[in-house]
């Protein structure tokens, strides 16, 4: 245990930094107050975007702030501690409510180092400027030499001031120019979505540059890296947590084919320096061969990638190494940009998203093998969209372009700009460089087709397609204007409420994973009941059963784990601890380990339930934030109805699959009641008003959060009611110590 | 196999200890006997610079047990060689104190002409201790702060350093850091906790071993151009603009 006179208070750096790039003032303050109750991440820059920003603030006003945030296990040795989280005002859903854009890279992780557990980005300036950090010295910069530069050249430029060790979060010209798909790049390819970028451009804030030297100060050393070596050795599997290989192999019990732990004999990192690396066969208990484990390059782009794959990478502070690295001639030739790489949406925009609407020839051999000019095009993407610090919207930008293009709409509605991009060449396969021109214009924010980037919100309006939200293809789940992120088809009901909470696409993992994992079905079931109370949690892929509640157990659990893993901040793409690689422990995954990794850091004492309270208390500001900002059918702002305004489904989970009925095997289709129904209980779990979907006094009460309900009791928002939180709360707390016998916290 | 071309502006005297001391082989000799050694070409320069203690005689150990062993083929920056590392010996994670590095070439490499870094060739250094047999950090410290342990490792004594940096100006590759914080130099001890946690085996600590050379290339074959000096266009625009 290292002192805190020397290193300061344990977990937290304790401090938060403001810039106000009007007026130009730089200060910082302390966050010890918001420690307990709010964590970190997430849950800081959500209280600050709650205290600070007005209810109608518009996102493109000085008055609206950036809040970037980390939290106690940012930076600390705890695997997966990695992420870093923004909240801001949405740029392209209804009404512009408060909004999270979680990305990894190195940008959080720095930032702790720097000494700082956030950054508060408020005002605006006139001219370009870029806020540097560099340890406790911070400093508003001209940004004018990089002002227009794509996110690669600002990383370069700014890096050779200011050092190759600092991190470089940068928007591109699609941030500059306002437009509301606009992100925010680190590390060179890791994005801060959600219109983000946008915000950042309206205030003239090219980029946050960060150099950090300090110290996360750590309360137990030891414990920290004895969990870290149980956990990696036992408890984790690869990329979103999945646990068994994906090919038979003579260690593993089961094998399943979508699983992300792809590793297999005679499978290399082909184009490693001094000749192919083999991911091999690796196992449980082998923390040496973890980082193999998850070949990403060849799982989203098919076998053609193997020979450009020079190994894998990923975030600060993962063992679980996600992020494919490719160095692909084209693309390089095409873009100027050498090795590329992702391991979501960007690595394979074309032929998962685009093609799901629109064919393009050559992508795929005649048994549907992706082919070699595939990985071009995906790449070619890739590169340019993270250049241009263009966001997805989850991949909506692609199925958008490819609906607008096969139905006309773009030729209808870009006269003349119609012909300016070469739409036979892109979609006969042979002109990969064809997306360059259709993604800057995008990007530039001035040619018709860059509507696209406004969302379908305004796109579908202007361009009258409304009906596209209820088409399934669209994916597009809620009409306030995001699409799917494992939804419906992700444990039914479950995900389907799930994906309504957030005021944009929810980026819930702790469901998916358990569903994606790999282990039979009637293990799940058993492990559901251990963790959710009945085997009924879960539902086999594609054959449902009505709404129970335990499946609204799982799902307020599913957001609570997202919820604190953004606080804390750690990965939840991978996180939380729900299963396990090793048939030793029967399969059986650690839920305690948040809490013993956040007691190791911090020196509280905190049990996996105090840590899912405090992460209910952050999901409940934010419902309670948009409570205020929200407009009702007649458009009057502050709206508590979230059933009827808010949590709206579209139409097509109700309409899919025509001939069969919801609750048969063989679909994902959802019943209208049944999805009234499972809102009402997910409300319940969450002492909201099982009725309207907002949060009641009493649950405000049970939360500590007495400011919150004053607040919507003035504005005549905060009804009664809500199931006090003694009623309505399962515990956690050591549910699967049992299994746990390795764990070097239990025998302490 | 590629030339470890960064190499070549260091020194080699020390290899030249190998002809009069084994391995783990100790020797106390007067300041006067080393002054002579370096005339004739047998010690690095480096090594008559300043006494390693204050009675005018210089502790002479060769080589330590163990060393660090890197491939950066196989390194995917994840950086948690530098938060254990730290923790292990700071109970703190530190990554900036660490006694290997990666998170300063994991953009660029050793540097924009290297054509390396997840922006290039996606391979970067790593810079690890190569447990010198005649340690130049312990040799310049002007404040003998650098002591060996029985093991022939050779650790700074955080009671006498003052923080100089000689120590760091002095390693042919910039190993040891001064520590932000403390004000105190570090370095290698080489307990293995790095490679214990390294998720791809890219750490192996081994007996020890010349690693001047092992630890591969230090620069891409075949450098892309650079973007900040190529291109004033965004996205690629090049071609399609």
């Amino acid at each position: 245990m290292a002192d805190t006179a020397t290193y300061g208070s344990y977990g937290w750096a304790g401090q938060i930094a403001r810039v106000n790039l009007t007026d130009g003032t730089i200060s910082v303050e302390s966050d010890e107050a918001m420690q307990d109750d709010y964590i970190g991440g997430m849950g800081f820059a959500n209280k600050i975007m709650y205290d600070e920003v007005p209810a109608g603030t518009a996102w493109d006003a000085p008055e609206n702030k950036a809040v970037l945030a980390v939290g106690p296990l940012t930076g600390s040795g705890v695997p997966l501690g990695g992420r870093s989280t923004w909240a801001t005002l949405s740029t392209f859903t209804t009404d512009y409510q408060v909004v999270d854009c979680h990305c990894g890279g190195q940008l959080g992780a720095t930032l702790k180092y720097s000494g700082h557990d956030g950054l508060i980005i408020e005002g605006a300036s006139d001219k370009p400027v870029y806020i540097l950090i560099d340890d406790d010295k911070i400093s508003i910069e001209d940004a004018s030499s990089v002002w227009g530069k794509g996110t690669r050249e600002t990383n370069e430029a700014l890096c050779k001031k200011h050092g190759f060790d600092a991190c470089v979060a940068a928007i591109g010209p699609a941030g500059e120019n306002l437009l509301p798909y606009a992100c925010v790049i680190n590390t060179r390819s890791h994005s801060a979505g959600a219109g983000l970028g946008a915000v950042l451009g309206s205030k003239k804030c090219k980029a946050v540059v960060v150099r950090g030297t300090k110290a996360v100060n750590v309360a137990d050393p030891q414990m920290v890296s004895d969990l870290s070596d149980y956990m990696i050795a036992q408890v984790l599997g690869s990329n979103n947590n999945h646990v068994v290989p994906s090919t038979q192999q003579s260690w593993a019990e089961y094998y399943d084919k979508g699983s992300r732990w792809t590793a297999k004999k005679g499978l290399y990192w082909a184009a490693a320096e001094g000749g192919p690396i083999e991911t091999g066969e690796p196992k449980p208990f082998e923390p040496n061969t973890m980082g193999y484990r998850c070949m990403k390059s060849t799982k989203d782009m098919g076998p053609e990638a193997e020979k450009y794959t020079v190994k894998m990478a990923g975030c600060h502070g993962c063992p679980v190494r996600c992020y494919s690295q490719v160095r692909v001639p084209q693309v390089r030739e095409i873009t100027g940009y050498d090795a590329t790489g992702n391991t979501c949406v960007p690595n394979f925009p074309v032929t998962s998203y685009f093609c799901s609407i629109q064919d393009i020839e050559g992508m795929t051999t005649e048994d549907g093998t992706l082919t070699d000019m595939s990985v071009v095009y995906n790449q070619v993407v890739s590169a340019t969209v993270d250049d241009l610090g263009l966001w997805c919207n989850y991949a909506q930008l692609y199925r958008d372009l490819a609906r607008t293009y096969k139905e006309g709409i773009l030729q209808r509605e870009l006269g003349d700009e119609y012909g300016e991009y070469d739409w036979a060449g892109i979609m006969a396969g042979t002109n990969p460089a064809g997306w360059v021109k259709v993604l800057t214009d995008i990007a530039f924010n001035k040619k018709k087709i860059s509507l696209l980037g406004h969302g379908p919100i305004v796109w579908c309006k202007e361009w009258d397609d409304m009906k596209w939200f209820d088409t399934t293809k669209s994916c597009l789940i809620n009409y306030r204007g995001w699409p799917v992120h494992h939804a419906i088809e992700c444990f039914g009901q479950v995900g389907g409420v799930y994906n309504m909470m957030f005021n944009r696409d929810d980026m819930i993992h702790s469901a998916v994973n358990f569903q994606g994992c790999g282990l039979p079905i009637d293990l799940k079931k058993e492990m559901a009941a251990e963790m959710w109370g009945g085997e009924d949690a879960i539902d086999p892929d594609k054959n449902y059963t009505p709404m129970n509640e335990h499946k609204a157990e799982f799902c307020w659990w599913s957001i609570v784990t997202d919820v604190l893993h953004d606080c804390l901040t750690v990965c939840n793409w991978v996180w939380p601890m729900a299963m396990a690689p090793a048939k030793e422990r029967s399969y059986r995954g650690d839920l305690d380990l948040e809490a013993q990794f956040y007691t190791a850091v911090t020196g509280k004492e905190v049990t996996i339930d105090d840590l899912y309270k405090a992460a209910e208390r952050v999901m409940t500001l934010q419902r309670a934030n948009t409570v205020r900002g929200m407009k009702d059918a007649d458009g009057n702002m502050g709206c508590n109805d979230f059933r009827n305004v808010h949590d709206v489904i579209t139409e097509w989970p109700f309409t899919k699959d025509p001939d069969i009925e919801p609750f048969t095997a063989g679909t994902d289709k959802m019943e209208k009641d049944d999805f009234q129904t499972a809102l009402t209980m997910v409300y319940k779990r969450f002492g909201w008003d099982e009725e309207l979907g907002c949060p009641t006094k009493q649950c405000l009460e049970d939360l500590g959060m007495d400011d919150v309900a004053s607040d919507l009791e003035d504005l005549g928002l905060l009804p009664d009611g809500g199931t006090p939180y003694d009623e309505r709360t399962r515990k956690y707390d050591g549910i699967l110590s049992k299994y746990c016998g390795d764990n070097p916290a239990l025998s302490a | 196999m590629n030339e470890n071309t960064a190499l070549e502006q260091v020194g080699s005297g020390a290899d030249r200890l190998d002809a009069f001391f084994t391995r783990r082989g100790f020797v106390k000799v007067s300041g006067a006997f080393v002054a002579s050694m370096v005339a004739l070409g047998l010690l690095p320069d480096e090594a008559a610079a300043q006494p390693t203690s204050s009675n005018g005689q210089v502790d002479y150990y060769a080589a330590p047990t163990h060393v660090l062993k890197v491939n950066r083929a196989r390194c995917t920056g994840c950086q948690r060689c530098e938060m254990s590392c730290t923790l292990t010996n700071d109970g703190v994670s530190q990554p900036a104190a660490a006694r290997i590095h990666v998170h300063d070439g994991f953009q660029y490499g050793a540097g924009l002409d290297t054509g390396d870094g997840i922006f290039y060739s996606a391979e970067w250094m790593i810079r690890q201790c190569h447990m010198c047999k005649a340690a130049m950090c312990q040799t310049a410290c002007p404040h003998g702060a650098i002591l060996t342990n029985d093991n022939g490792v050779r650790y700074v004594d955080a009671d006498k350093c003052v923080g100089c940096g000689t120590c760091v100006a002095s390693c042919p590759w910039n190993i040891p850091v001064v520590n932000t914080v403390t004000g105190k130099s570090a370095k290698c001890i080489a307990c293995g906790r790095c490679a214990d946690q390294c998720p791809n085996g890219a750490i192996e600590l081994v007996e020890w071993e010349n690693v001047n050379h092992s630890s591969g290339p230090t620069r891409t074959e075949d450098p892309a151009p650079l973007v900040s000096e190529t291109q004033d266009y965004v996205g690629g625009g090049k071609i399609a603009q």
